[in-house]
């Protein structure tokens, strides 16, 4: 038998009694425990932490299909998109590659949550880096929702649509070519246990079944990104219920300072790429065009559940180099951009 | 006496079952209470339902097969060993929102404590343009469900021509601290995405108010006016007439659906 083979094992029926306890009372919540859990062990929530919680649900449903998605998207990719390929399509000029970036970045709908783990594959696969980063900053506004719903809450100002639209290009393009010049010869991904070719595979039962294959990829890909995903939307929850906006407000007026706080307010909101636009249209007459287009620029590049998937993805280094470039580019290009909207 | 071992990382792909198939329980839950357009916007929902049946299957999938029996899978991501006590660490973060969820009576919550659910920030919302001079027209601005966003909009734009005009709106009572006895907010939450969007979007009201409640849904009547508030130009509606009414069964108004 091929027990104590593994390093690390549980005893069979042990693993089936936990899990099958587990999955009982999972069932017995499902049915019984809003009922009798709540009641029985006067199990209440404080305010705050319900509204806490609710938020959190409320951000986590709404990326559940995205997250899914993405998963889903990448398990394929690593199956049947092959390494050869995505060098035949990519042209070998670092510029023209990011031209075609741009264009892969407009039609592929995904957003923020989903094009990470894309970008990882890709990236594993042999795109480099700098195009991966265009990838990653363009694809989560890029796209034709994202430019109806901008356009949709800022028709009394369309500017600021078009200017979101430019602005996303000019950063894409700027942090890309500063990525291409600090990290083209590194290594920036996450090294996981899959990526060592040596290790030589425990499982002995696999086959062939690409459908299973793709299944089992999902769910893994699902769990690496959703740890950080939650523990993302947590403190994206915190943060709502916590930093009031009160003191925030009153940097509107000042063009820096107020670009600064709309950066951050929308680093600390997490909103969905979607949203975001009307979000923003709220602020509209508080803050100053600049500060509304940095807002709407760097939200969905960079939030808070979104830092915590990419360090599921990529290295720590590479992601704080990141954050950093991307603040500083969207920082000065919403101030620019504030001389052609004023 | 010899006993069969399994590696952790079955337990893990038996974990990550329970785990998907509990996730969709919980979207069901909230599908069958009817409670899920309280978390987020309708649109959502069919992709709900399809995440909900997707999790279903796939969590019973890699329950019943996560020994990864005749997988193709080149890159040995699914058999990834991790210690127990690890796997508790990761697993808890994932069982722990079930739990709450599934304890909870109810989705309810103290809207004042969200961010963006105070009326002075709420009260700009420069979505569309539709139909600018339609109302014009008629003697009396109904706000209705259906054209709220769209007729406060409007009311903003063009609030020189309008007042004096008669309106009739439905909502609940706000208050803010700097309010004196005779103001008031009629509002209604207005959801764009998700709860974590949701915004406070009403009309200042004056006159007689001090009866009603805060919280407590009305029908109001009354004229438009033009007032300086905390120093913005708004549209005020000096209060007429008064009734209570019954809060309605979509109780937030969803941003994108028209």
């Amino acid at each position: 038998m091929e027990e104590k083979e593994y390093a690390m094992s549980i005893p069979t029926r042990v693993k089936d009694i936990l899990i099958f306890g587990l999955f009982l009372a999972m069932m017995y919540l499902f049915f019984f425990g809003d009922i009798y859990v709540a009641n029985k062990w006067n199990f209440v929530l404080p305010d705050q932490i319900k509204t806490i919680f609710v938020l959190f649900l409320g951000i986590m449903l709404e990326a559940l299909p995205f997250l899914l998605l993405g998963a889903i998207a990448s398990s394929v990719i690593n199956l049947y998109i092959s390494e050869e390929y995505i060098a035949r399509i990519m042209p070998k000029n670092p510029f023209a590659a990011i031209g075609v970036a741009l264009i892969a970045a407009v039609i592929t709908p995904v957003c923020e949550c989903a094009i990470i783990p894309v970008v990882r594959r890709l990236i594993q696969k042999g795109i480099p880096v700098h195009i991966g980063v265009v990838l990653l900053m363009g694809a989560p506004i890029l796209n034709f929702i994202v430019f109806g719903s901008t356009y949709y809450a800022f028709q009394n100002n369309l500017s600021i649509a078009y200017g979101r639209f430019i602005i996303c290009i000019l950063a894409s393009i700027i942090v890309s070519i500063i990525v291409y010049m600090l990290f083209s010869k590194q290594k920036v991904l996450k090294t996981h246990r899959e990526d060592l070719m040596a290790v030589v595979p425990i499982n002995e039962n696999k086959g062939d079944s690409k459908w299973k294959g793709i299944l089992h990829h999902t769910c893994h890909e699902f769990f690496t990104i959703g740890k950080y995903f939650i523990i993302g939307a947590v403190f994206a929850s915190v943060a709502q219920v916590y930093l009031k906006d009160s003191y925030i407000m009153q940097a509107g007026e000042s063009s820096i300072e107020g670009t600064a706080v709309m950066m951050g307010l929308a680093y600390v909101l997490s909103l969905c790429s979607e949203a975001d636009a009307f979000v923003a249209a709220s602020f509209s007459k508080m803050f100053t065009p600049e500060a509304i287009i940095g807002f709407l620029v760097f939200g969905p590049i960079l939030d808070f559940k979104n830092t915590f998937v990419m360090m599921a993805s990529f290295r720590i280094k590479f992601v704080l180099l990141f954050i950093l470039i991307v603040t500083i580019v969207v920082f000065i290009l919403s101030l620019v951009s504030g001389l052609f909207l004023a | 006496m010899k006993i069969k071992w399994s590696p952790t990382w079955q337990l893990a792909n038996e974990l990550q079952g329970i785990v998907l198939i509990g996730f969709s329980l919980l979207i069901f839950k909230l599908m069958v209470t009817g409670e899920v357009v309280r978390l987020v916007a309708p649109k959502m929902v069919p992709l709900l339902y399809i995440t909900m049946a997707l999790l279903f299957l796939l969590g019973f999938f890699r329950l019943l097969n996560s020994n990864l029996k005749g997988a193709d899978c080149d890159c040995d991501v699914c058999d990834e060993n991790a210690s127990l006590m690890n796997l508790t660490f990761s697993y808890l973060l994932f069982f722990s929102p079930l739990f709450l969820f599934f304890t909870q009576q109810d989705m309810s919550i103290n809207k004042s404590i969200l961010p963006n659910t105070q009326f002075e920030h709420g009260q700009t919302f420069s979505v569309s343009q539709v139909n600018n001079e339609a109302a014009n027209d008629e003697d009396m601005i109904a706000i209705e469900d259906d054209n709220y966003l769209q007729t406060m909009d409007m009311i903003n734009t063009n609030l020189d021509n309008l007042v004096g005009k008669e309106i009739m709106i439905t909502g609940f009572i706000h208050r803010e601290e700097s309010f004196t006895d005779k103001q008031a907010v009629i509002a209604r939450y207005v959801m764009t995405h998700c709860i974590a969007d949701l915004g406070l979007y009403g009309y200042l009201i004056e006159g007689e108010v001090n009866e009603l409640q805060n919280e407590q849904w009305y029908v109001i009547k009354g004229k438009l006016e033009k007032k300086e508030y905390e120093g913005q130009l708004m549209p005020v509606i000096k209060v007429e007439k008064v009734e209570v009414t019954e809060e309605p069964e979509e109780e937030y108004l969803y941003a994108l659906d028209y």
